[in-house]
């Protein structure tokens, strides 16, 4: 039956080849531009950590101005200062712990052909790489003593390995950062990314990851270029680097991994008496002191999905109603001039499920016919997105949301455009259409 | 006029249709319209002048690679190289980039004391070429002297120094009085105002106070700084490079590079806006094709499912024109229907996000223009098969009897 339903349907289609591809496209261009924004929206509003969401918490501490309020974000200061940082670090209350900054070192190989140019470096202590399921091709983390007692050894991006190394096992092989000799501990695959970089979204959230990672404490040794963030809230004199790191200047990103609720107990405890002992200091003068975000708190915060893109979002779901709606009346157009035929069919004896079926499988030919050019459509959608947002390098790809969402919209891409249609036609009574004939 | 009600009764007689179409319509002049404010408050904010000459200048980052080469060192000999090559109006090194997106940012008081008022600004480190090369215009005091350009290290800070402010700046400091020779403190450094520019922005166009900055000649030792360089227009991207690759090739103690036009700096910085314009340009332009698609077909189908009516009326003494404007004015119709209603969806969709988004609220203007601008779409649309329409002979009425 479904397959005569088809060859009829087919055939009418082929009766009006211009109304058909009219359809065909409309269908297809709301389709291309929802599934664009979709994917977009998908991987802008993703949280890469959700299966550590209730574990990984980012640590604000609240050190600003007694006197005005943070006034970004959530009203608290997104980073903290050196002392902070390594007060809760030395405390080791939490399971895991990262504090790290973005710095540029220039980075040199005297070995190889590359001259020496400024890299993205992240300086950071050893759990970073397990807290963010960095993917290794060589090698390993660092060890924690190397964190303790700053060692001067580096973990290389796949790329860099490739630039400098030529992509062999450079572990235990040396580099020159900043001048200074360091020891390659390990190499990054290239396949590790996080998409939004949720460890650091202070900057650029859809930004490539490092091209190198160094030991955060060799900060106490010299300056190194800062890359991300120093903010303060009132002036200090600032005359050497030790004066720096005492600053109440805020530029290091905090997180921990509380892998139980008594673990979460004891370190918002230890937060809070830690915070208690600073207040009689005369520092930490605002409340609430301090606030531990999960991963998805963080993204919000940090407002990564945009206006732009909510309203992006919005504005694509309308305009696929508004291909839909013409689809539909470009549809009942169609149909009700076929209604004759149909009332000889109803005549001939089929019954008004069997015309309401046949005219729906006309609507589902068109439908799949329109999602399919839809998807082809998207395609170039996506291209023109990575194209305008030169950050979204990640974002506009393909993906599995995608083609589910393609399948889910050709289905209601057929029920929304062909129900009223088929419904009319099959509801017309016969006798009206016999007479005219 | 006559016609209208016949019009009005033949549309509501068969209303699926008619009502479908009002409906896309009346979306597609919601959408269009709040899409075409969006656009032009963007390009609007785009077009905001900067104070720069724009067009002219090219950056370019600069950072030393060993620990021991000096910063002014190394900036003073290039600078030499830089304005010594023809097509250079002139240079300077510089902490920050306008329009960048990174900089520093201080806080200015008048007075040292405890409660006094800050007022946040923009700093930017350069030299007495700062002015010319970045085409500004000072319309009060002077400019830097030359022995008032400072390099220090940070263990060793000036005890005073002199500034350069914007007009926006200078006239909230000093309201009604020129700013020139008075004395604002940054941190605890006293800085005397030696001039003003008209108008200069911040690396941050989109915050607040994209206006507020000051120029300061007292430049701190780092391990990198920007150069800014102006060029005669049309010389700018040639020189870009050329001066770029000369500059690596005279010295090593130090990385070049990254260099980039002020438009393209500009571009980066407008970035999601010049992707809202071209993505919302698109929407408007592929919503009129897929509306004019409809009526086209809708229009077409009408006329052929009428072709008896329209045989009887040519029989009974209408004109070509009659027919035409019979069909032309259901459009019409159409169109006026979904006008009403898109405007009402449009201003409830637009107090909603003025709401919750702190949106501008939709200036009328743009609605009538939707709505005007779809009507010529549906009316041109419709033109095709309006024609074919009187084209019927009046022996269709009893052909097919």
């Amino acid at each position: 039956m479904w397959q005569y339903y088809l060859r009829l349907s087919l055939l009418s289609l082929r009766k009006t080849p211009v109304l058909s591809l009219l359809m065909v496209l409309a269908i297809a261009t709301g389709i291309a531009a929802n599934l664009t924004i979709l994917t977009m929206h998908s991987v802008v509003s993703s949280n890469p950590l959700a299966h550590k969401n209730e574990q990984l918490f980012a640590v604000q501490l609240n050190t600003w101005n007694p006197a005005r309020e943070y006034s970004a974000l959530n009203n608290l200061p997104p980073q903290l200062t050196f002392k902070d940082a390594k007060a809760i670090y030395d405390a080791d209350v939490a399971d895991e712990i990262v504090v790290m900054q973005k710095a540029n070192i220039i980075i040199h190989q005297r070995e190889s052909s590359e001259t020496p140019s400024a890299y993205h470096t992240r300086m950071t202590t050893r759990d970073f790489f397990s807290m963010f399921d960095v993917k290794f091709i060589y090698g390993g983390p660092w060890s924690k003593e190397a964190d303790k007692n700053p060692e001067r050894v580096v973990i290389l991006s796949e790329g860099l390995n490739n630039k400098f190394f030529e992509g062999v096992d450079s572990s235990g092989k040396t580099i020159e950062l900043d001048g200074q000799l360091f020891t390659v501990m390990g190499v990054v695959s290239e396949k590790w990314q996080l998409v939004p970089n949720v460890y650091d979204l202070n900057n650029l959230a859809f930004e490539p990851a490092p091209d190198a990672y160094i030991p955060f404490f060799l900060v106490a040794e010299r300056a190194y270029q800062n890359w991300g963030n120093i903010q303060a809230w009132f002036s200090e004199d600032v005359k050497s680097n030790q004066d720096f790191l005492q600053s109440e200047k805020i530029w290091i990103q905090a997180w921990v991994s509380l892998n139980s609720a008594d673990k979460y107990q004891e370190f918002s405890h230890f937060l809070e008496s830690y915070i208690a002992t600073q207040k009689e200091r005369g520092r930490f003068k605002r409340s609430p002191g301090y606030q531990l975000n999960t991963p998805e708190e963080w993204l919000d915060i940090h407002n990564v999905v945009s206006t732009d893109n909510k309203q992006l979002l919005m504005l694509s779901f309308v305009f696929l109603i508004i291909c839909l709606i013409n689809s539909t009346v470009l549809m009942l157009a169609k149909l009700l001039r076929k209604a004759p035929e149909a009332g000889i069919r109803r005549a001939l004896g089929a019954s008004r499920s069997s015309i309401f079926f046949q005219h729906l499988m006309e609507a589902f030919v068109i439908g799949v016919a329109g999602s399919m050019l839809g998807l082809l459509f998207s395609l170039g959608g996506l291209a023109g997105v990575r194209e305008l947002y030169s950050s979204y390098e990640n974002v506009a790809v393909f993906n599995s949301v995608t083609v589910m969402s393609a399948v889910l919209l050709a289905l209601a891409a057929t029920l929304l455009s062909g129900l009223l249609p088929a419904w009319r036609i099959s509801h017309a009574a016969p006798a009206k259409y016999l007479k005219t004939q | 006029m006559l016609d209208i009600m016949p019009i009005i009764k033949s549309l509501w007689r068969n209303k699926t249709g008619p009502m479908l179409i009002i409906f896309q319509l009346s979306l597609t002049i919601a959408v269009v319209s709040n899409a075409l404010f969006v656009v032009s408050e963007r390009i609007e904010k785009i077009e905001r002048p900067s104070g720069v000459a724009e067009e002219e200048i090219f950056t370019t980052w600069v950072r030393r690679t060993s620990p021991e080469g000096d910063i002014q060192t190394i900036t003073e000999k290039d600078m030499e190289i830089i304005r010594t090559t023809p097509g250079v109006i002139n240079a300077t090194p510089t902490s920050s980039i306008p329009l960048s997106g990174s900089g520093t940012s201080t806080a200015l008081r008048t007075s040292l004391d405890a409660g006094a008022v800050e007022f946040n600004s923009a700093i930017y480190e350069l030299t007495q070429h700062g002015i010319e090369a970045l085409g500004l215009s000072l319309i009060d005091g002077r400019n830097f002297n030359a022995n008032e350009i400072n390099f220090f290290t940070r263990d060793n800070p000036p005890s005073h120094s002199v500034t350069i402010m914007t007009q926006d700046i200078a006239e909230r400091i000093f309201p009604e009085e020129s700013a020139v020779g008075k004395t604002v403190f940054m941190g605890d450094l006293p800085l005397t105002v030696v001039g003003v520019v008209e108008r200069m922005v911040s690396p941050w166009p989109k915050s607040k106070r994209a206006y507020d900055a000051i120029l300061i000649p007292i430049i701190v030792k780092e391990d990198s700084t920007h150069y800014l360089v102006r060029t005669s227009k049309g010389d700018r991207d040639r020189l870009m490079h050329a001066l770029v690759e000369k500059l690596r090739s005279v010295d090593s103690t130090r990385s070049i590079g990254e260099e980039k036009s002020m438009v393209q700096i500009k571009r980066e910085a407008y970035a999601s806006d010049y992707a809202m314009i071209k993505i919302l340009s698109f929407v408007i332009f592929l919503l009129t094709f897929v509306n004019a698609l409809g009526i086209f077909g809708l229009t077409t189908f009408w006329v052929n499912q009428r072709r008896k009516q329209i045989g009887i009326r040519r029989a009974l003494g209408s004109t070509k024109a009659g027919i035409m404007r019979y069909f032309m004015l259901e459009n019409v119709l159409l169109v006026v229907f979904a006008g009403v209603v898109g405007t009402v969806i449009a201003y409830v969709n637009s107090s909603y996000m003025a709401r919750t988004q702190g949106m501008e609220f939709l200036p009328a203007g743009y609605v009538m223009i939707t709505v005007l601008f779809l009507l010529m779409v549906t009316l041109l649309a419709a033109y095709s098969p309006i024609r074919r329409a009187a084209q019927i002979s009046p022996v269709e009425a009893v052909s097919n009897i």
